[in-house]
């Protein structure tokens, strides 16, 4: 990954600006509100100060001489990509060496990237920045906001790739065998992040891909009492119970129009039993609406309206360790907002005004018609 | 008879004009100015152009006719008005689908959302016999029909960008040309689990084509994506006990005289480019395609729904730039030979017309100087034999008969699209292509052009309005990190070219699977500024329009298929349900257990 390498090109790239942090009280209406878990909230009033929220609810009083702007659309809290490769302006993989335990994804964001403008406009209002899985271990995730240059969580999760992209023909380890081996060997003996996580004070993000590498990842984080999520594990679903035993949350990838009813079917299952789950995007490789796109076909697949959304925000923040500062639309968390057109998962609504820390960060150029 | 060149003349003038008159019309309206866009179908030994134009028109307005006839009947099912329509009579007899919801349904919807822009509050539908014969508030079934009911009720959607259920090696295949047929391709039983989500996403039929990413792939076919093969109340085909030949293609799921009709039109459609009188037979048996006939006969709504190509496809390798626009130079080539033919043909008509007309003068001619003419013959012929020479016949320069332009099958197809007749499907990314594409178009005023994916069309929008041009949008899940030499898809698209006043639809980019999320790919398209009635239209009408379907599905109308959706929720919703699919008035999706 060559991270630290390239550090010092990417500062210089591009500066991080200075973030506004709205410090002055005001107050948002909404027509209708997704503010947490649970069904929405009618003509809904949430105060802001200093960038954070200070209260929300149904006929919240606006204190005398607060702004208001009122909107007629839908608020969410700003959603949350739970796996993406924005803002690097850099190499993202390092095909020489296997394990990098020690670098950080956060050293390579670049907050001024054009990417994120994009995500801003699709109301993805921060994204979890997670190395490709073309190394065992990939690094150090982190949590960053896609305005204002924010990185919430410097150290989020450890990226632990048990999947056949990690092994290479031409670098070891080029089996699995090996790779748990190798693991296995670092783990008795851990250092720097791996000692963290195996303390559990650093979860593990592990990719992987069939069902096979699923079965393997979670063996593996029981040996050795690592808690985390499992990334990219496509048919959770038909492995519910395995994977609620194991404590794992799951990331699925992003789905598109035409994806196999399976995978849809898998997610669905998955919801049903209780598992937490959250899905990546990898943009810039995928159009950032691939987020709701994802969440949207899962609702035609029978996902409750609710369990969709939550992916986006609630369950996404607390795969990334942020759920006491992201997520939902409650006192003290971050005022990270969207205003859409119509339902957030309806794909025909759009994001018409987007705060982050408070700020709008993005509005439509021209509203779009608000559906009935 | 050789030995009297003049009879012989006159012997052949007169088989000829009397082939004419009695069984043949014309090849060609001689007198007028023959119509240039719809001399693709014209062949000098097949059935007249303005016969034949008739004769569709004919069936156009007995289909129209027929159902308020047939509405009629269901409503006061009394004897008297069964004997009266004879043909309706013939569809009662001729399938043996006794249960009664099999034919006959009523509909009662909250919303029912007859055609884009238009809807009536609680609102009846009335099926029968595979058709809709009522739509309006309180209609009465006859007793016994089963009734269904929604919160919405539309016309099913079709997919115009598909490849479901082809052949695994038909749909990659670059080798193809513009005479393949994709319904040669059609496997009836592939794909049963992606066309039955793509039922349950409320797409009812689509256009399917083989080699959809050659230069040219051939006709695509629009058909029905239940097949004719889920359909859990299909009779089995009784081929000895249809009465007609034809029944042999509705003795699937889909009863009715209508249906029969239209395989009849078909068939014309399909003989007036290939030859001779068959379109004037319909006693032969009707064959729509050799893979899905006989029983499923009635999936196929068009069996030359749309000549495809493309231009700057990565094939083997990626093309260069001047690769590309060669493609473009080529397909400009190929519509040259079609249209080239076309103009032949009316060169033809036009010598044929004066040779008959100088035949007949010249008939008349001899017939005055018959004796004289007779003697002098008789002279030559004993000179010659006095002279032991060999006796030559006077030659008239009336006994050589124009010849009909020779062309090949596949510069018939190119005819048949340089006219207008099948529309020209082009799937083209870039906009040098495009703008290519239109240029070269230019000297083809009359083709019908449908551009597909388009990825850069948006700076083009106001020329391929003024060009009348469809464009089918497929969003593509690729962001900024895409492949280099390809620019960002815009989501934007659908609404730019909409707003220009181009004919937008949506298709799921020749795909095997994506039609079934083909409602999602509307809304997405109305995120993204489509006008929400013209994504409606685009799933539904439009797409029938564009792909001459729209006589039969598209919109719930009175003489339409019963091809319809009863849902719960807004169509264009990841919420909604689709509870009932119709395809054809059979139910072929009820809800699902869960």
């Amino acid at each position: 990954m060559l991270l630290t390498a390239l550090l010092s090109t990417v500062l210089a790239a591009a500066p991080a600006p200075a973030h506004p942090i709205a410090t002055d009280a005001f107050a948002i209406r909404a027509r209708k509100a997704y503010i947490g878990a649970g069904p929405a909230i009618e003509d809904c009033v949430v105060l802001l100060d200093g960038g954070r929220v200070r209260e929300v609810g149904r006929g919240v009083r606006v204190p005398d001489g607060t702004p208001l702007v009122e909107y007629d659309g839908v608020l969410t809290a700003g959603l949350i990509a739970c796996g993406s490769y924005d803002g690097i302006a850099s190499g993202t993989t390092d095909p020489t060496r296997a394990y990098l335990p020690e670098a950080r994804i956060a050293d390579a964001f670049a907050p001024a990237h054009p990417d994120f403008g994009r995500l801003l406009e699709a109301g993805i209002t921060s994204v979890l920045l997670v190395p490709r899985p073309e190394n065992v271990i990939g690094g150090v995730t982190a949590l960053v906001k896609t305005s204002g240059g924010t990185i919430v969580k410097r150290d989020a999760q450890l990226a632990v790739a048990l999947s056949t992209n990690a092994l290479l023909f031409n670098r070891e380890p080029t089996s699995y065998s090996q790779a748990l081996m190798q693991l296995d060997e670092m783990l008795a003996r851990p250092k720097g992040t791996l000692a963290r996580a195996k303390a559990g004070e650093l979860p593990v993000l592990l990719q992987v891909g069939p069902e096979h590498e699923i079965s393997r990842a979670i063996g593996f984080a029981r040996k050795h009492g690592l808690k985390g999520t499992l990334f990219g594990a496509e048919l959770a679903g038909e492995m519910a119970a395995e994977i609620r035993e194991s404590g794992l949350a799951v990331v699925f990838h992003p789905l598109w129009f035409g994806s196999d009813r399976r995978a849809l079917r898998s997610v669905v299952a998955l919801s049903e039993a209780g598992v937490p789950f959250a899905f990546a995007l990898h943009a810039p490789d995928r159009s950032p609406e691939a987020l709701r796109i994802s969440a949207a076909l899962c609702v035609r697949a029978g996902l409750p309206l609710e369990a969709g959304l939550q992916a986006l925000t609630a369950n996404a923040a607390r795969i990334a360790g942020v759920a006491d500062k992201l997520g939902r639309v409650e006192r003290g968390l971050s005022a990270d907002l969207v205003v859409w057109s119509g339902d957030p998962l309806d794909l025909s609504s759009r994001p018409t005004h987007v705060y982050v820390d408070g700020v709008l960060a993005h509005a439509a150029p021209i509203p779009a018609p608000v559906k009935d | 008879m050789s030995s009297r060149p003049f009879l012989r003349l006159v012997l052949i003038a007169s088989a000829f004009l009397g082939a004419l008159s009695s069984a043949q019309p014309l090849p060609f309206p001689v007198q007028d100015p023959p119509a240039p866009e719809e001399s693709g179908e014209k062949k000098p030994d097949g059935p007249g152009q303005e016969e034949k134009k008739e004769d569709k028109k004919d069936e156009k307005k007995s289909e129209s006719d027929k159902p308020e006839a047939e509405s009629k009947s269901s409503a006061k099912k009394s004897d008297k008005d069964k004997k009266d329509d004879k043909k309706d009579k013939d569809a009662l007899k001729r399938p043996k689908l006794a249960p009664v919801e099999g034919t006959t349904l009523l509909i009662r919807a909250k919303r029912l959302l007859t055609r884009p822009g238009e809807e009536l509050a609680n609102a009846d539908v009335l099926v029968r016999d595979g058709a809709i014969v009522g739509v309006g508030k309180g209609l009465v079934a006859p007793e016994g029909t089963r009734t269904l009911e929604a919160d919405v009720v539309c016309a099913g959607f079709l997919d115009p960008w598909s490849s479901v259920g082809i052949e695994e090696e038909s749909i990659g295949t670059f080798d193809a040309t513009a005479d393949s047929l994709t319904i040669e391709a059609l496997d009836a039983y592939r794909d049963p689990h992606l066309r039955r989500q793509a039922l349950r996403g409320g797409v009812t039929s689509a256009r399917v084509q083989a080699a959809g990413r050659a230069r040219v792939g051939g006709l695509g076919a629009v058909v029905r994506l239940d097949f004719g093969v889920d359909v859990a109340t299909t009779p089995k085909p009784e081929p000895e006990a249809a009465p007609k030949p034809a029944a042999s293609e509705s003795g699937a799921s889909q009863p009715g005289a209508d249906k029969k009709e239209k395989g009849d039109k078909e068939k014309d459609k399909k003989d007036g480019g290939k030859s001779d009188s068959k379109a004037e037979a319909p006693a032969a048996p009707v064959h729509h395609a050799p893979v899905l006939a006989p029983r499923h006969g009635n999936a196929v709504l068009n069996e030359a729904a749309s000549l495809s190509a493309s231009i700057g496809i990565p094939r083997q390798g990626n093309p260069d730039p001047f690769d590309r626009i060669g493609e473009v130079d080529r397909l400009g080539a190929a519509l040259d030979a079609g249209r080239r033919l076309n103009e032949q043909r009316i060169t033809f008509a036009e010598d044929l017309a004066k040779w008959e007309k100088e035949i007949a003068e010249k008939e008349k001619q001899l017939e005055k100087d018959f004796k004289k003419a007779k003697k002098d013959r008789e002279k030559e012929q004993k000179d010659a034999e006095e002279k032991a020479k060999e006796f030559k016949e006077k030659a008239y320069k009336e006994d050589k008969r124009p010849t009909p332009p020779s062309a090949s099958p596949e510069d018939e197809v190119m005819a048949r699209v340089a006219s207008g007749e099948v529309p020209l499907v082009v799937e083209a990314h870039r906009a040098p292509e495009i703008r290519a594409l239109l240029d070269m178009l230019r000297a083809h005023p009359r083709v019908r052009l449908v551009l597909a994916g388009a990825t850069e069309a948006a700076p083009l929008a106001s020329a391929l309005a003024e060009r009348s041009a469809a464009v089918i949008v497929f969003p593509t899940p690729l962001g900024t990190g895409r492949p280099s030499g390809w620019t960002e898809h815009d989501l934007g698209l659908a609404g730019v070219l909409d707003a220009a006043g181009v004919r937008v639809l949506i298709g799921s980019g020749g795909s095997r699977a994506g039609a079934s999320d083909l409602a999602l790919m509307a809304g997405l398209a109305v995120g993204h500024g489509l006008d929400r009635e013209a994504a409606f239209a685009a799933l539904t009408l439009a797409a029938a329009e564009t792909f001459d379907v729209a006589d039969r599905i598209g919109s719930v109308e009175v003489g339409k298929q019963a091809d319809l959706l009863l849902l719960k929720g807004d169509p264009l919703s990841p919420a909604a349900r689709v509870q009932y699919v119709l395809v054809g008035g059979q139910i072929v999706l009820e809800p699902e257990a869960r």
